[in-house]
């Protein structure tokens, strides 16, 4: 890092750990300069599109005249609202390189999921890929979308063909590079702020944690509007001069066995539920490349690990973070014969971590209590909510929310969360998103949400509603009405009206009528659940 | 052997019904609209269509049928 450094407390750590870039640009820059007509990006379909670090370059370069036409400045903010393509890439890199703040937005959640984040970041112009048009016109159609520009990538602004040179924009490393949106406990999202510090280090250290060199080559399944694509297989790779496979998650899984031997690809990185579904395929490994997969974001199973080993001969190597670390924080050791089965793993270098107790005192070997972590990946704060912040970062850590425990080798545990968030199939659910959408029901006098086991999803979500004594209304109409208001991967599996049930009467509350979660999943294990 | 439009919007509608189980489908639809039409659901699609139309759909086309309408206009061309 060659800028002088001033870090908020639970950014520092007692080990040296050195960046050796300023920003990403200087890192992208570094490898064209070295790697120039080594492939960088390829991005399979109907038309594979490839690009060699300096075949991007000019891409970026004219990217940066589009942004200067919308009269956009350093610092601005955008939001792009792409499914993994080769535009969310350009206009990516381009924004970084430019010195713009990227926030990327899931284009399956609803129009006015969207409005609140295109708000909240306060995003002066909104790229959209032409695809998801029938959605974007939903947004347009808002009206306190305080947007300066919706610019669709078909539109002649984005037209990338004439070079333009200027002079850069600086870019200091303590500049926010991205902003990531993620569950928040009220039902609005949170916007974590992700710096170039945070970028760079996480991905620096999780490509030296595992090796990675100018021959790795990823496959990017995950979505990059969230960090571990962005991260893991994206910049991680770019970190060593290496390439990757980008594709789209939802429609490729069928297709992954064949991607990574068209392509050689050495590495990727899934959730849990991308390895259940793979083994529930029956598609063969035919590739002779493929080194091992990093695992993240929800539990992972032994019996799937031990399954997929098996099966497939790979080994799984699982970790632990979250959006507020950029990537992961911990991951289990590397090579194959250290990892410590059932663990995610010892601390990577750019971070510490320890496990705490409710003052902030560290509980000691083998005791559970709070995952809290501090280092150069761990995120300034939550955009505008002060008193998330002052409770999340204090005493010189970012507090979690999650438990577990550290042995006496320092391996870390995942243990659960305190609190009810719903991990289904690698997105972070609060009850409170989809209880505040079904109050919205006429019908409904009361609701709570729960997460129920999912054998390929991890978790899936049930509703269980109180309805007005005279309603009719039934549960496919209430899927109906979650439909129209809700992203399509946070609508519920199964909504039990409680009026029809002969066993309760009542969402079951405590004596200061908070509603007890844990009874209610216990009634839904006993009486409802499938398995 | 070649299939006529018509023909191939019933078997299709059929197949696609069957999949996200749902009852009434817009064949102009693509996968942002359709919110049945997940990963999985997407793995079976592709099964469903390669079994109900005895058709082999390679994995490159499998990645970029997201909407009906390009999933009719690859099925005309494989059974071409």
């Amino acid at each position: 890092m060659k800028e002088s450094i001033s870090l908020a407390k639970h950014q520092q750590i007692s080990k040296n750990f050195k960046i050796d870039y300023n920003n990403i640009r200087e890192l992208f820059y570094e490898k064209v300069k070295v790697r120039s007509d080594e492939i960088f990006l390829i991005c399979p379909g109907e038309n594979v599109v490839e690009l060699t670090y300096m075949e991007l370059k000019p891409l970026i370069k004219n990217t940066y005249g589009i942004f200067r036409r919308l009269e956009l400045k350093n610092k601005d903010r955008i939001s792009l609202v792409f499914h993994n393509s080769p535009e969310f890439l350009i206009l990516y890199f381009s924004a970084l390189c430019f010195g713009l703040t990227v926030v990327p937005i899931n284009p399956g959640i609803a129009p006015k999921e969207m409005r609140y984040i295109i708000n909240d970041s306060k995003s002066k112009v909104i790229f959209y890929s032409n695809t998801l048009e029938s959605k974007i016109k939903n947004i347009k159609n808002l009206d306190n979308v305080k947007l300066k520009k919706i610019i669709s990538i078909n539109d002649q602004e984005f037209s990338l063909k004439n070079e333009e040179s200027f002079e850069e924009n600086e870019i200091s490393i303590h500049d926010t590079g991205v902003i990531i949106y993620t569950s928040g406990t009220t039902g609005n999202p949170k916007g974590v702020i992700l710096s170039h510090l945070n970028l760079l280090s996480d991905s620096k250290s999780i490509s030296e944690w595992f090796h990675f060199d100018t021959k790795t080559r990823t496959l990017c399944i995950l979505p990059l509007y969230h960090n571990n694509g962005q991260v893991t297989t994206l910049l991680a790779p770019l970190y060593q001069g290496g390439s990757t496979v980008i594709v789209q998650g939802k429609v490729s899984l069928l297709s992954f066995w064949d991607l990574v031997n068209r392509y050689d690809v050495t590495w990727t990185s899934v959730m849990a539920s991308i390895l259940s579904m793979l083994l529930s395929i029956p598609n063969e490994r035919k590739d002779q490349t493929l080194k091992a997969i990093l695992c993240g974001g929800q539990i992972l199973t032994r019996t799937v690990q031990k399954q997929f080993e098996e099966k497939f001969k790979i080994p799984i190597f699982e970790g632990y973070g979250l959006t507020e670390t950029t990537s992961f924080s911990c991951i289990n050791c590397f090579p194959t014969e250290k990892r410590r089965i059932g663990s995610v793993g010892k601390v990577l270098p750019t971070n510490e971590m320890s496990i705490l107790d409710k003052n902030s005192k560290d509980v000691g070997e083998n005791n559970v209590g709070e995952i809290c972590i501090r280092g150069y990946n761990v995120t300034t704060g939550y955009l505008g909510l002060k008193e998330k912040n002052e409770n999340s970062f204090r005493d010189g850590w970012f507090h979690s929310g999650d438990f577990g425990w550290k042995d006496s080798d320092g391996f870390f545990y995942f243990q659960g969360r305190e609190d009810f968030l719903i991990i289904k199939g690698g997105e972070n659910i609060y009850p409170a998103e989809l209880e505040n959408v079904l109050y919205q029901h006429p019908d409904i006098v009361e609701c709570a949400v729960i997460g129920i086991p999912d054998k390929l999803l991890g978790e899936d979500i049930c509703a269980f509603v109180k309805c007005k004594e005279e309603s009719k209304v039934s549960e496919i109409e209430l899927k109906e009405f979650c439909k129209n208001n809700i992203g399509s991967f946070k609508l519920p599996q199964k909504i039990v009206i409680i009026n029809l049930l002969n066993d309760l009467d009542d969402i079951p509350k405590g004596p200061t009528k908070k509603i007890l979660y844990r009874e209610l999943k216990k009634y839904y294990m006993e009486n409802l659940s499938d398995n | 052997m070649p299939i006529n439009t018509r023909d191939l919007d019933v078997k299709l509608e059929k197949t696609l019904k069957k999949v996200f189980k749902i009852e009434k489908i817009n064949l102009e639809s693509s996968m942002e609209d359709i919110s049945e039409w997940n990963s999985f659901a997407h793995i079976q699609l592709i099964i469903s269509l390669q079994e109900d139309f005895k058709i082999k759909i390679p994995f490159n086309d499998a990645m970029i049928m997201t909407s009906i309408p390009i999933i009719k206009k690859k099925i005309m061309n494989y059974l071409q």
